[in-house]
């Protein structure tokens, strides 16, 4: 890596860098725009849910099949294109490199080529929506033969585009899990060891150490299911000899691990945000450590919960429900730890503080209501009803939406050199939490009185048409839209803010880790001289010492 | 590889240098997505009641065994290359042998190819029964890594006439190992 600053032109600095600010940039950039397509199809389905066959404003009528393609690709995008880009690359490729006191990635053109990848992955989805027969309507979890044979999901050219697009993403991020983890073992500023690693980046790193080890099998599936799409092989087609269930093992020994592989940066944010806001070392720093080790172990043998109506053999269902049990337990121990990171803290009520809370305290609906369905018995009746859909938004949600907003507020100085506006943070904090819990907590009850999935209309189910109902969905519906208009609040702040906020200064929010050691926001190169460690990251109010806080850089 | 990915901003004194931990992490990855396979293997033919080569088809049992030789013989040729990379004056003869070893991949991927030919010749295509799609599932995708891998040793080799890497032979060694490795058991699973 050669380090003459030499003008740039606007072409090779922001479309090819190897600088791992930009390409977080990007990856964040990128996340944000398809946040708002996959927000625009929930939007689309939500009104078809509300009001049958309205002609929904700026989407038009929503036939069943656009209904499909819209349930689909709502999830893909917020999952592959919005929860990984951001909480991974993005944070990921951002933070490492400062936190850890060196200047750039190890693999610094890898990390270009994941991006490219990454962008190319998008695109070939967005191109989907368009071909012949629209985007991918077999949901994203993509099960043959519905996903297999296009004279079910009607979709011929959208299903195998979808599924390229999967395909390419995950290269993407085996790309970027490479590096994140030779960074950071290999990189570190003089002085950091092991237990002076800011906690946010051993979760991204276990975090993509489990993305690596899941996503082999899958990328396998992915290949058989393409061959079945195209040569109609039948790998998963009973008739010829194959499987369904088999997809169904491999999807989600990937899908399940990658709800932890999210959760996990998101709980990373989290810490970094509490025991800034609080004034207080956080709680328990190797005992987090070790269950975030546990949870990742423990999310490898969960996946067949899944698969509890799907045919599976009896005693294998149990061996399940007791691993997805036992793995809300390194999960609660975490929670835990937050909580007694809180008390007795000086606690700052400042915007990112109030996201960092309200994940807490969203995620725990998710953790409780997910012992229901991890427990064979009432996952039975539960199974594919809202009750599992609003279990896991109440997981998702907090993940990627929620713990971003904190991260993003809370780094919003280091990225860009200003802060956001404190009022319209607020605002947007309150917009975003009170409706996303009249969305989903309308959903539990929904699932409870029995309303199936990934159905179009509900006029045909008369015990499911009932007006009590119906109003249930209408209150989801209208908190969705709520929520929605008040995201306009975030991004004004944020762009408004990027040309015109107030100045941050170096070390705004007086935090310790490296990261604020760095001018704000930070040069080509990152620190005009490479920082020394000296202490663990969480010293605040450390009795005897005049300042309340003490950065890891700082000698005495 | 060679001089392409570079490691940046050295200050911490590294227990595995960046080249080795990266592939070391990537030959993780691969050796999951070979497991996905075989273990989809296992789920397709626990449940298949005719799991032999469709009618009239013989696999090539025995000039396979030659060509894993081949592929053996290729791996540990790589190996002996990387000791005399080490050994002083020995340079010329370990690029020479390094140079062997990529024949004899070329020649274990050359050569299956081969027998490919003859088997779609005679009626084995990839469409013919659930066994030959999952054989040539498996084995196809062995072979791509088998391509990559010649095709890196050949890379790494116009490299090392220049420089010589010791990092970079390991890296290289490892992926080449891995499709060494893992060829026995795709063999073992698939031709008998």
């Amino acid at each position: 890596m050669s380090h003459d600053h030499h003008e740039q032109s606007f072409f090779s600095k922001y479309l090819f860098s190897t600088d791992h600010k930009v390409i977080a940039m990007q990856y964040l950039f990128t996340g944000m725009f398809m946040a708002l397509i996959g927000g625009f199809f929930a939007y689309g389905f939500r009104m078809q849910l509300a009001f049958p066959g309205i002609e929904v404003p700026g989407l038009g009528l929503v036939t069943p099949n656009l209904y499909n393609e819209l349930v689909t690709n709502h999830g893909s995008i917020m999952i592959f294109w919005v929860a990984m880009p951001v909480l991974i690359a993005a944070f990921g490729n951002y933070l490492i490199p400062l936190m850890i006191g060196c200047d750039d990635m190890v693999f610094p053109r890898l990390n270009r080529l994941s991006y490219q990848i990454f962008l190319i992955s998008a695109i070939v989805l967005i191109a989907s929506f368009f071909v012949p027969g629209g985007g991918f309507s077999g949901a994203w979890t993509s099960y043959p033969p519905l996903s297999a044979q296009a004279k079910y999901n009607l979709t011929p050219l959208g299903a195998p585009m979808w599924l390229t697009a999967v395909a390419l993403e995950f290269v993407a991020f085996l790309l970027g899990g490479i590096n994140f983890i030779t960074t950071l073992m290999n990189s570190r500023a003089p002085g950091m060891k092991m237990w002076d690693i800011p906690i946010v980046l051993w979760m991204i790193v276990i975090a993509s150490i489990v993305f690596m080890a899941s996503a082999g099998p899958l990328i396998a599936g992915a290949v058989m299911l393409l061959f079945d799409q195209i040569y109609h092989i039948g790998f998963f087609n009973p008739n010829k000899g194959g499987d369904p269930i088999l997809w169904q093992h491999l999807f989600w020994f990937f899908g399940h691990p990658e709800v932890y592989v999210v959760l996990l940066p998101a709980m990373g944010i989290v810490a970094e945000v509490i025991t800034v806001f609080a004034r207080k070392k956080l709680f328990g720093y190797k005992t987090i450590l070790y269950t975030t080790i546990a949870t990742g172990t423990l999310s490898f043998f969960v996946w067949a919960h899944h698969q509890f109506v799907a045919g599976i053999d009896p005693r294998m269902a149990n061996v399940f429900t007791i691993t997805t049990i036992l793995i809300s337990i390194p999960v609660t121990e975490m929670c835990f730890a937050y909580i007694a990171t809180l008390f007795g803290g000086s606690i700052e009520l400042r915007t990112p503080m109030l996201f960092a809370l309200a994940f807490l305290a969203e995620f725990l609906i998710g953790g409780v209501t997910g012992i229901f369905l991890g427990s064979s018995g009432s996952d039975i009746y539960f199974h594919d009803t809202y009750f599992v859909l609003a279990h896991f938004h109440y997981t998702f949600v907090p993940i990627a939406i929620i713990s971003v907003f904190a991260g993003i507020y809370y780094w919003f100085p280091k990225m860009f050199g200003r802060h956001m506006n404190e009022t319209l943070g607020k605002i947007h904090f309150w917009g975003t939490v009170i409706p996303f819990n009249l969305i989903f907590l309308p959903l539990f009850f929904l699932g409870l009185a029995g309303q199936h999935r990934r159905i179009y209309s509900y006029e045909n189910f008369p015990e499911l048409a009932k007006p009590y109902l119906q109003d249930l969905r209408i209150l989801a519906t209208v908190s969705l839209i709520v929520m929605l208009s008040f995201q306009v609040v975030f991004l004004f702040n944020f762009f408004y803010s990027i040309f015109k906020g107030k100045k941050a200064e170096k070390n705004p929010w007086r935090a310790n880790t490296l990261e604020w050691a760095a001018a704000s926001p930070p040069p080509h190169g990152n620190f005009p001289e490479l920082p020394q460690v000296y202490r663990p990251p969480y010293e605040y109010s450390v009795p005897g010492r005049e300042l309340d806080y003490w950065p890891q850089n700082e000698k005495a | 590889m060679s001089g392409h990915v570079m490691a940046s901003g050295a200050v911490q004194k590294k227990k595995i240098p960046s080249p080795i931990l990266g592939m070391l992490l990537f030959v993780f990855t691969e050796i999951m997505f070979f497991s996905g396979l075989i273990s989809a293997y296992f789920v397709i033919r626990s449940r298949s009641n005719f799991w032999v080569p469709p009618e009239g088809v013989r696999l090539p049992v025995l000039s396979t065994a030659f060509n894993t030789f081949a592929l053996f013989l290729s791996g540990v040729l790589l190996y002996y290359a990387y000791r005399l990379f080490d050994m002083k004056g020995k340079r010329e003869k370990a690029l020479f042998y390094m140079f062997i070893s990529f024949l004899l991949g070329s020649f274990f991927v050359g050569f299956q190819g081969f027998e490919w030919v003859r088997l779609f010749a005679y009626g084995m295509t990839l469409k013919s029964n659930i066994f030959s799609s999952v054989f040539y599932l498996l084995i196809g995708s062995h072979a791509a890594h088998a391509l990559s891998g010649a095709l890196a040793i050949l890379f790494v080799w116009k490299g090392f006439r220049r420089k010589y890497q010791k990092d970079v032979m390991i890296a290289l060694m490892m992926f080449w190992f891995m499709v060494v490795g893992i060829w026995p058991v795709l063999y073992g699973l698939l031709y008998f």
